[in-house]
């Protein structure tokens, strides 16, 4: 019995690892550029800081700061030194009009989506830097005083981002991320430790 | 050419430093190893000396036909020329050009100087079984409690003795055991816990008192007790102990506990710190630590816990020339509504030739909490530190 169990492993196993073989070979053939592969998958801190417009009878202008805890999925293209990653990031933001009597603060919670495709040097095995354009899709609504609108950066902002990733073994990775975003947002940047396979 | 880059960034921007910590990148995990402080920081030891001039600082105004040895015998205070084994002097000036509030209309840059030290140790031989060393210097006038006094002073002075092999004790005015000695001294993981070199807190690094330090290939322990700064006022002398544990995980990879227990008239202080570090390819490091800070103001007994994480990635570009990123959170309060403090450093550091460092930062800071939402704030600072 334990014999045929293992035979049917053994065979589930060849089963998978053919599988595997050929999707593989499709994958080199369609797309000479990734010739290996390997994925990473890891949690952050992150945050950045927009500019908030509250505009009616008047116009104000304050801050609003987002920081959360994101979950990241990256795909490393070894072979091409390319880097597409994605974040679902989930935090909160607080935002404030310093001289704005009827509107102060809020502090609400938000969920968003980031994804970034950088150009990757292997600086050493254990070092890599990494640069490139991100894309971040966040929802917010803001509670604006009657008779005005209230709005901070963009629903869809684009930037530039660029990372250290450091291999503390070669599995672990901890990075260090730093960006522009271009339309009324400041600095983005975060922290994070990841897991290869 | 080969001068101009070393000549722009003199005039660039700022930080002071005492140990490297990073070193761990090159495989140096002891702080004994370069210091004759085998705690960090203060002057350094013959084979310091040779091992910045031979190994760390870059080669370019060098030909290629002079040796790395040839390099490091060239490392003493008078270069080739020995003097007597007991006899080690040292002097070393860091100036700093700061600039808060970049990149905006409040932009301010002033010019430090940091650090002008003279630096004598004397000891039995070599080996300094017996050791002495005095520091006399300046630092920059506090900001807060402006005091002339403080501008010129002792800055170090211990009696080392190794009573028993590879255990010393050190007696003196030495700076507190505890954590990583991170080469920022800004940085939110020395100024909120005491280890300030401005005497403007409470509380400053240097303490007087009694360090027993035992040294093993795989760990080290440092028993500290101090007993306040010696010029301090009396109600903020700072008294207490502290304990550092460090050991290895693996090859290059060392971890450690610290923890720190002192009180003056005004307030109470107790710290942890778990804190990690490791080479991750030669000439490249990691360092993390996390701790917690417990204040008491002892007049009203009121109790703050915070917490403090440091990050640090030091990256060796080539031969003498490092990028440094560091990012550092400070919490005053666990309670709802205190603000965490952040603060993201990327920055250069160079050793462009023996006895010179170079170093600029570019620092983002950014209060994140859930009453309130600024503005980021830049800062640029630089720093040329010359040690002979």
């Amino acid at each position: 019995m334990p014999r045929m169990m293992s035979g049917a492993f053994k065979g589930k196993s060849m089963s998978v690892s053919s599988l595997k073989k050929i999707l593989a070979s499709l994958v080199i053939s369609f797309s000479p550029l990734y010739s290996y592969a390997s994925s990473s998958l890891g949690i952050g801190y992150f945050s950045w800081t927009e500019i908030l417009d509250a505009t009616g009878a008047g116009t104000f202008k304050g801050f609003s700061s987002f920081y959360g805890n994101s979950i990241y999925y990256r795909y490393n293209t070894r072979g091409s030194k390319d880097f597409i990653e994605s974040s679902i990031l989930v935090g909160k933001y607080t935002s404030v009009f310093p001289s704005f009597g009827l509107y102060t603060t809020e502090n609400k919670n938000f969920m968003g989506l980031m994804s970034s495709y950088r150009k990757s040097l292997e600086l050493s095995p254990q070092v890599y830097i990494s640069a490139g354009p991100l894309i971040l899709l966040r929802n917010v609504k803001y509670t604006a005083p009657i008779g005005y609108e209230v709005k901070s950066g963009s629903d869809l902002n684009l930037g530039l981002l660029a990372e250290i990733q450091f291999q503390l073994t070669p599995k672990i990775e901890v990075k260090q991320s730093m960006g522009t975003l271009f339309f009324k947002a400041r600095t983005f940047w975060s922290l994070s430790l990841g897991y290869n396979y | 050419m080969r001068i101009f880059l070393p000549i722009l960034l003199l005039t660039l921007t700022c930080k002071n430093s005492w140990a490297y910590p990073e070193f761990i990148g090159y495989g140096y995990s002891s702080c004994l190893t370069c210091h004759f402080n085998g705690n960090g920081g203060g002057a350094l030891n013959d084979y310091g000396r040779a091992l910045w001039s031979a190994e760390i600082a870059s080669r370019w105004a060098y030909d290629n036909k002079v040796s790395n040895e040839q390099i490091a015998e060239s490392s003493g205070f008078f270069g080739k020329t020995q003097l007597p084994d007991w006899i080690r002097p040292a002097l070393k000036y860091r100036g700093a050009s700061v600039s808060t509030n970049a990149f905006s209309s409040q932009q301010s840059n002033k010019f430090y100087n940091m650090q002008l030290d003279a630096n004598l140790t004397l000891q039995n031989n070599l080996d300094g079984k017996y050791l002495f060393s005095l520091t006399y210097g300046h630092i920059p006038t506090p900001k807060v409690r402006s005091t002339n006094r403080f501008d010129f002073q002792l800055r170090e002075y211990f009696l080392r003795v190794e009573p028993i092999t590879s255990w010393w004790v050190y007696a003196g005015l030495v700076e507190k055991v505890f954590g990583i000695r991170n080469i920022d001294h800004t940085s939110y993981q020395r100024k909120n816990q005491g280890f300030s070199i401005f005497p403007s807190d409470d509380e400053i690094a240097y303490s007087q008192g009694l360090i027993l330090h035992k040294v093993s290939k795989t760990w080290e322990t440092s028993l500290n007790f101090f007993t306040g700064h010696p010029l301090a006022e009396e109600a903020l002398k700072y008294k207490g102990g502290s304990l550092m544990h460090d050991f290895e995980v693996g090859d290059n990879k060392r971890m450690s506990v610290s923890v720190l227990s002192g009180k003056s008239e005004l307030r109470q202080r107790q710290m942890l710190a778990l804190s990690y570090k490791q080479q991750v390819a030669p000439g490249s490091a990691f360092m993390f630590e996390f701790g917690g800070i417990r204040n008491t103001v002892l007049a009203s007994n009121e109790i703050k816990t915070g917490s403090y994480t440091f990050v640090e990635g030091f990256l060796l570009l080539t031969r003498g020339y490092h990028f440094r990123s560091a990012l550092e959170r400070h919490n005053e309060s666990f309670s709802t509504g205190s603000e965490d403090r952040w603060r993201f450093v990327n920055g250069l550091l160079f050793f462009p030739l023996p006895r010179v460092e170079i170093r600029t930062d570019f620092e983002l800071r950014k209060t994140i909490s859930e009453s309130n939402a600024t503005d980021d704030v830049w800062g640029i600072q630089g720093q040329i530190h010359v040690s002979l």
